[in-house]
């Protein structure tokens, strides 16, 4: 092999890395983007005061001795909203330990749209007891940074807009301990199995 | 004004040179959850013919509709109208179900009752209109 040509193959390398850089450069931090990105599994959750569906504050000592499923929603939330909440509904029939097995919690992230009387007629579609809770500005952007998930208000092509939300149900246990989390795209069977542990002791 | 001629000329280029047989688009299990405030339709859509696209859909009298979708980034669900419409390829298929492709229904004139139907006009790029009664239902 002449010199002429180990330097050819060096200098395309050189180009490949080069690229490789840029790609990755481009792609930005692959992490960013996932929850709990910003804090450790044990500092998710802890003592929120929001306002029930009833009007009412509502203390999270009141989900105390119970496990419960939290999920960030929007009753203007026609797809995943429901769909989460249905799910989490036919699982906790699955589980097999009635509806005290452990409780669901829907909290909005559109508490200008979600009076509780709005949160109340949602969480009345599912058959089944929802807890579902609204509360000021202050007190949502409050439980937000408590479970570090990140939800923000997207105009609309009409004067209308939609949350973008995390979607993912953080299970907790019945000390209010951060247990584990559920994703939208994580198969039924793993989800029972997951909610199963938290209702196991 | 423009938005409105773009498609309509599109589709009568479309038609002029297109060599591809006639789409024969079938709207398949269509049904509706409802909720107070809105709505998502979902249903399959099946093309037995040449290629198509479904641009727009109404439901008069019942509420505002468009087509969305909802897609996931990261842990994060993004939720946005569908621009250009959503393509049927030619002896293909199409699914809008939840968590994906829908048609979502705002500003319900009155809440949807389960067990009641909703008519939905689709607007295909050149199979033009069909309209579908679609079945209330509870979230599932």
């Amino acid at each position: 092999m002449n010199l002429g040509r180990i330097r050819l193959i060096l200098w395309l390398l050189v180009g490949l890395v080069a690229i490789a850089g840029l790609i990755i450069a481009l792609r930005g931090p692959p992490a960013s983007r996932e929850i709990v990105s910003s804090q450790s599994m044990s500092e998710i959750g802890g003592p929120f005061l929001l306002t029930g569906s009833d009007g009412q504050p509502f203390s999270s000592e009141r989900l105390a001795g119970k496990p419960y499923a939290l999920f960030f929603g929007f009753t203007h939330c026609p797809d995943v909203c429901p769909t989460t909440l249905a799910r989490l509904a036919k699982l906790r029939k699955q589980v097999g330990k009635g509806d005290d097995a452990f409780a669901i919690v829907l909290v909005s992230v559109d508490p200008e749209r979600d009076t509780p009387a709005e949160m109340a007629r949602y969480a009345g579609l599912f058959g089944t007891p929802v807890i579902a809770l609204t509360g000021s500005t202050p007190a949502i952007e409050g439980i937000k940074a408590l479970f570090g998930i990140t939800a923000e208000k997207v105009p609309q092509p009409g004067a209308d807009y939609t949350v973008d939300h995390t979607a993912t149900t953080f299970l907790m246990d019945a000390q209010g301990k951060f247990a584990a989390t559920i994703s939208p795209n994580e198969g039924d069977e793993a989800a029972l199995a997951k909610l199963k542990r938290l209702t196991s002791t | 004004m423009v938005k409105a001629t773009l498609p309509l000329l599109a589709a009568l280029l479309l038609g002029a040179c297109n060599p591809e047989p006639a789409p024969l688009v079938t709207v398949n299990d269509a049904r509706v959850t409802a909720l107070p405030t809105s709505a998502a339709v979902y249903f399959t859509l099946a093309n037995s013919g040449g290629p198509d696209r479904l641009l727009a859909v109404e439901a008069a009298g019942v509420g505002r509709a468009s087509l969305h979708e909802t897609s996931m980034d990261g842990a994060i669900m993004r939720m946005r109208a569908i621009d250009g419409g959503i393509e049927i390829p030619a002896k293909g298929q199409v699914q809008l179900a939840a968590s994906g492709k829908h048609v979502m229904i705002q500003d319900l004139a009155k809440p949807l009752a389960p067990g009641s139907s909703i008519r939905l006009t689709l607007n295909f790029e050149r199979q033009g209109n069909v309209t579908v009664n679609v079945s209330v239902g509870g979230p599932r």
